[in-house]
């Protein structure tokens, strides 16, 4: 008969903490992490040293895209050659824009004089990567590869070339998390292009915005162009944001539902436009105070 | 721990980091509705698989890296996951007495509770969330069991002969 080791045994009176107690010691350290981190946001420093420990987790999750780049760097010549002669068409195409832009740029800044108004045109830009883009298919949001050793702050604007995506939310020292603005979490003031109606479009979840705030009366069509109105101090001024796709409007409702599709390409491309722009705090000329305390838009605004 | 958990401990911890990178991984997003739960389903694994004095403090501290990754308040995924582990040990005998399809069957429940504490805590934490496709998870994560405990069954033997 074998000899029964003595760890084999398990003990009339366990030493430490039962497991139920274990457990419930852990529920509540996840409570009060969790309260800590949402409504005290306490937790900055925990979250910048376990992102700088899971670093491997995420290189590991991007192998499969640097492959695909791999295998997309290694394509054709003539595909390539196509891909240079069309954008070297393009090229062409905007420098000639750019020159009437130049040109309009200078009469604005001399109209902009006349007014003595400060605003300033120009604004700095970096070119970002995204690193991961969100796993959960209802919370829009990019990973960037810029972080706060590149200047990057929390709030900043993220535009494409075709529009604004979003900003940033989080900033770490080699990278930073934007929320994008089909997020169902977040609202960006807007103006209608072709006759400057204020509004707030919020992100509906799925690849959209919606305009819940215009009342059944506003003079909104289908096909109008939204541009940031730059209220709020968040977002430049006059980017676009999106187009005007569906307007309905229910019997009795005060407002309107309106949808709309962003301009910017929310899930294509690698590459995004971090911007600084001269936001409130620059230096103003003697008349600055007359300037009303234009903030966020009223809800409503007709 | 004994030896012979210690010498798990290199295949948990990649079996952990392959499940975590490819929960993160870009995926068209039909795709990513129905993505398993894998971590989940990696440290139930070895919950069941593997007995040891830090199972709970183990799989809270994966938690507290899921939560980093997938951006969400500090110790959501901590929590689903610890009570989780917590299920897996008190049932152990019992789920080890089946295997295969029927295994799955009762890891249904235990994906069931992970998905529903994380969606409560989305609401405590006011992010929205859809109530519908939230349960895509679970059924594939329940469809996965059988294979992914094929795969590590054969990992671990073919790694330590066990």
């Amino acid at each position: 008969m074998g000899r029964l080791d003595s760890k084999d045994i398990s003990p009339l009176f366990p030493k430490g903490l039962s497991i139920q107690v274990k457990l419930g010691l852990f529920v509540l350290l996840s409570l009060t992490l969790m309260f800590m981190d949402q409504r005290f946001n306490m937790l900055r420093h925990v979250r910048i040293a376990l992102e700088t420990l899971s670093w491997p987790v995420e290189a590991l999750a991007q192998l499969p895209s640097g492959l695909n780049e791999l295998a997309h760097n290694l394509a054709s010549r003539s595909v390539a050659l196509k891909e240079n002669e069309a954008l070297r068409r393009e090229h062409l195409l905007l420098n000639a824009r750019l020159q009437k832009l130049v040109s309009l740029e200078a009469e604005n800044r001399r109209i902009r004089s006349l007014l003595q108004s400060s605003r300033k045109l120009e604004e700095r830009m970096l070119i970002a990567e995204i690193v991961a883009t969100s796993p959960d298919p209802y919370r829009h949001y990019l990973k960037l590869n810029k972080g706060s050793t590149n200047d990057v702050f929390v709030g900043q604007a993220l535009v494409d070339a075709h529009g604004i995506m979003g900003q940033i939310t989080e900033v770490y020292p080699l990278t930073s998390v934007a929320l994008l603005i089909t997020d169902p979490n977040h609202g960006i003031p807007v103006e209608i292009a072709r006759n400057g109606l204020r509004t707030i479009a919020h992100g509906e979840g799925s690849g959209g915005l919606s305009l819940p705030y215009l009342p059944s009366n506003a003079d909104v069509r289908s096909g109008d162009q939204l541009v940031s109105s730059g209220l709020g101090g968040r977002f430049p001024a006059g980017y676009p944001v999106g187009t005007v796709t569906t307007i309905s409007h229910q019997a009795g409702e005060h407002f309107l539902n309106i949808s709309a599709t962003p301009a910017a390409h929310m899930d294509r491309g690698r590459e995004v436009l971090l911007v600084w722009h001269a936001t409130d705090n620059t230096p103003k000329p003697a008349t600055a105070p007359a300037n009303p305390p234009a903030q966020k838009p009223a809800p409503t605004n007709p | 721990m004994s030896d012979r958990e210690l010498h798990y401990g290199w295949l948990m911890a990649a079996s952990l980091l392959l499940a975590a990178a490819l929960s993160i991984t870009m995926l068209p997003d039909w795709l990513a509705v129905v993505r398993p739960a894998l971590v989940l389903m990696v440290v139930c694994y070895w919950t069941l698989m593997v007995s040891g004095r830090f199972r709970l403090l183990a799989s809270w501290c994966v938690g507290l890296i899921m939560d980093v990754l997938y951006g969400t308040a500090l110790g959501q995924h901590a929590l689903a996951l610890v009570i989780c582990s917590f299920i897996v040990i008190k049932l152990n005998e019992f789920i080890r007495s089946y295997r295969g399809w029927q295994q799955a069957l009762l890891f249904l429940p235990i994906f069931i509770t992970y998905e529903f504490i994380l969606f409560w805590m989305d609401g405590l934490t006011n992010r929205s969330v859809d109530p519908l496709w939230r349960w895509a998870p679970v059924l594939s994560s329940t469809l996965l069991w059988p294979p992914l405990s094929f795969v590590l069954r054969r990992a671990s033997r073919y790694t330590y002969g066990i």
